[in-house]
């Protein structure tokens, strides 16, 4: 069962890296429960998640909105190409999330490994996972959609 | 050893005895090094006192001393050949090309082994002698991004030659105005602006020089969008050199102490060039991104998980995940010796840099770190 504690990390720590990095407000737009496969959209990044909590986060945005992350986290330089400045942009903004959403979930208890964030490109990404069933967390702002799509579960004790 | 608590713990430390929780369960062993992973399992435990290993590798911090010696020395003297190249440009024709080619040599076989050394060198910033070692630390920015850009060797040498030589023309111009530490009145700011045409008209009539090198020096200040000086030429017809040397001086300028101004961080500095990315163009400031990362070298930064430390090296085509000096723990104590972390090593991925420190709180650790 996916417990609101195993999310709301993701979501607040989307929203303070946006906010703090970009200077946006974000807003969240409606969950909805999907079967895996997950369906990637441009640009995916996927973190696996061991100890307390089990499971894979996978962040998901179009090209148009990979370029404008990039631009604000290079400090506002133009970025008009998904080149490997661009992904080693995009890849930190997986870190930062996933960095304090760890933290986040650690002080509530839960204590967990994570995985490196990696990056997929390419629409046709599907990820598959454990779970039947994936929580999709939009994130709705200027620069377009940032999906998180989030399949964690208690481990056995 | 050392014994912390393990809200001090800091990534990089090694643990010099197993770690239990009250009930007696292992929780990590001894000489684990500490990670973010560990970090946040122990959080549960906060009151938990550990003991640390306090000894570093003596072999390797030897080695480094040596070599930071023997950089420091190298840049040293390109200074102060520097300084002598510039002192007696009254007669240009005993200006000796192969000096020249041996200080762009020394320069290059630097960058191309200790990069990372000499950078930091160019970021120890000193108050005298402004303009040699800003003429210096000029080409080794130059050459540092003209290698980005894939330059040969050939033209890297003369890229390093215009950088070193792209003030030249100042010695030209009445001392007293460029050593003047106040703000120049309009007048003097036109004779300054003399400086890129005389430099080159002056070594043109040695003929020991390339066309190349000429127009690094003298096209140096002139911007893309024409709006530069002394022909305002436009990106199209401004030699590459010069473009390259441009974004150089400008950011060393900018993070150089100068008595009519304050000076910027190295990461305000970056900021400041892509506000004008206009005057640069894009190519060469995605480049210098490139090889000097969005943290550069000498930047202060807080992490998110809370302790402060100085950029000190650079993975390259990693430039968010630079190597790290840890000055303070989450708490703000300053550590009794810097802890050294590389975030791109992947134990470290979900440590990340949240901001740059500057203003009050760079000055408050400037003096800490000064008066140790």
């Amino acid at each position: 069962m996916m417990k609101v504690e195993f999310i709301n990390p993701f979501v607040n720590s989307a929203f303070m890296v946006l906010e703090r990095f970009g200077k946006i407000k974000a807003n969240k737009g409606n969950l909805r429960l999907v079967p895996s496969p997950i369906e990637g959209k441009d640009v995916n990044t996927v973190v696996g998640v061991t100890g307390d909590v089990l499971g894979q986060v996978i962040y998901s945005i179009d090209s148009d909105t990979a370029l404008k992350i990039a631009s604000f986290m290079l400090m506002g330089m133009p970025v008009t190409e998904l080149d490997e400045l661009c992904k080693s942009a995009v890849s930190e903004m997986g870190n930062i999330i996933t960095g304090n959403a760890a933290t986040e979930l650690s002080e509530n208890g839960f204590i967990c490994n994570v995985t490196p964030p990696s990056l997929f490109i390419g629409k046709d990404v599907r990820v598959s996972v454990k779970d039947s069933q994936v929580l999709v967390v939009p994130i709705i702002s200027e620069i377009g959609e940032l999906t998180i799509n989030i399949a964690l579960r208690e481990a056995d004790k | 050893m050392k014994v912390i608590k393990t809200a001090d713990l800091v990534p990089g430390m090694i643990l010099a005895r197993d770690v239990h929780n009250p009930n007696g369960l292992l929780l990590a062993r001894k000489g684990m090094k500490v990670t973010g992973d560990l970090i946040r399992k122990l959080t549960a435990w906060s009151h938990l006192e550990l003991e640390i290993e306090e000894k570093t590798d003596v072999l390797l911090e030897k080695e480094e001393k040596k070599l930071i010696a023997e950089v420091s020395q190298i840049h040293e003297r390109v200074i102060n050949l520097t300084e002598n190249l510039m002192l007696s440009m009254d007669d240009p024709s005993e200006l000796n090309p192969n000096m020249l080619k041996g200080m762009v040599g020394e320069l290059k076989n630097q960058i191309d082994t200790n990069s990372n050394i000499l950078l930091n060198l160019s970021h120890l910033k000193k108050y005298d002698h402004y303009i040699f070692s800003h003429v210096v630390n000029v080409s080794v920015l130059s050459l540092i991004i003209g290698r980005e850009l894939g330059l040969s060797a050939l033209e890297l040498r003369e890229l390093g030659m215009a950088a070193l030589l792209h003030d030249i023309g100042m010695t030209k111009i009445e001392r007293e105005i460029y050593d003047q530490k106040e703000r120049l009145t309009p007048e003097q700011w036109q004779e300054i602006k003399r400086h890129p045409k005389l430099g080159a008209d002056s070594l043109g009539d040695t003929e020991d020089f390339s066309e190349a090198v000429l127009r690094g020096i003298r096209e140096h200040h002139e911007r893309c969008d024409g709006s530069g000086y002394p022909q305002g030429l436009v990106e199209a017809e401004i030699h590459l050199f010069a473009k390259i040397i441009a974004v150089a001086d400008v950011y060393d300028a900018c993070i150089s102490l100068r008595k009519y101004r304050a000076r910027l961080t190295p990461r305000d500095a970056l900021e400041n060039l892509f506000k004008q990315s206009k005057l640069f163009g894009m190519e060469i400031l995605k480049a210098f991104i490139s090889a000097m990362a969005v943290y550069p070298i000498g930047t202060f930064i807080k992490l998110n998980t809370g302790e402060i430390g100085k950029v000190i090296g650079i993975s390259h085509g990693e430039p968010f995940r630079p190597e790290l000096s840890i000055y303070y723990n989450r708490s703000g104590e300053l550590l009794d010796k810097p802890l050294r972390i590389n975030l791109n090593n992947d134990e470290n991925s979900l440590i990340c840099i949240d901001y740059t420190i500057e203003g009050m709180e760079l000055k408050k650790i400037e003096e800490d770190l000064l008066s140790d």
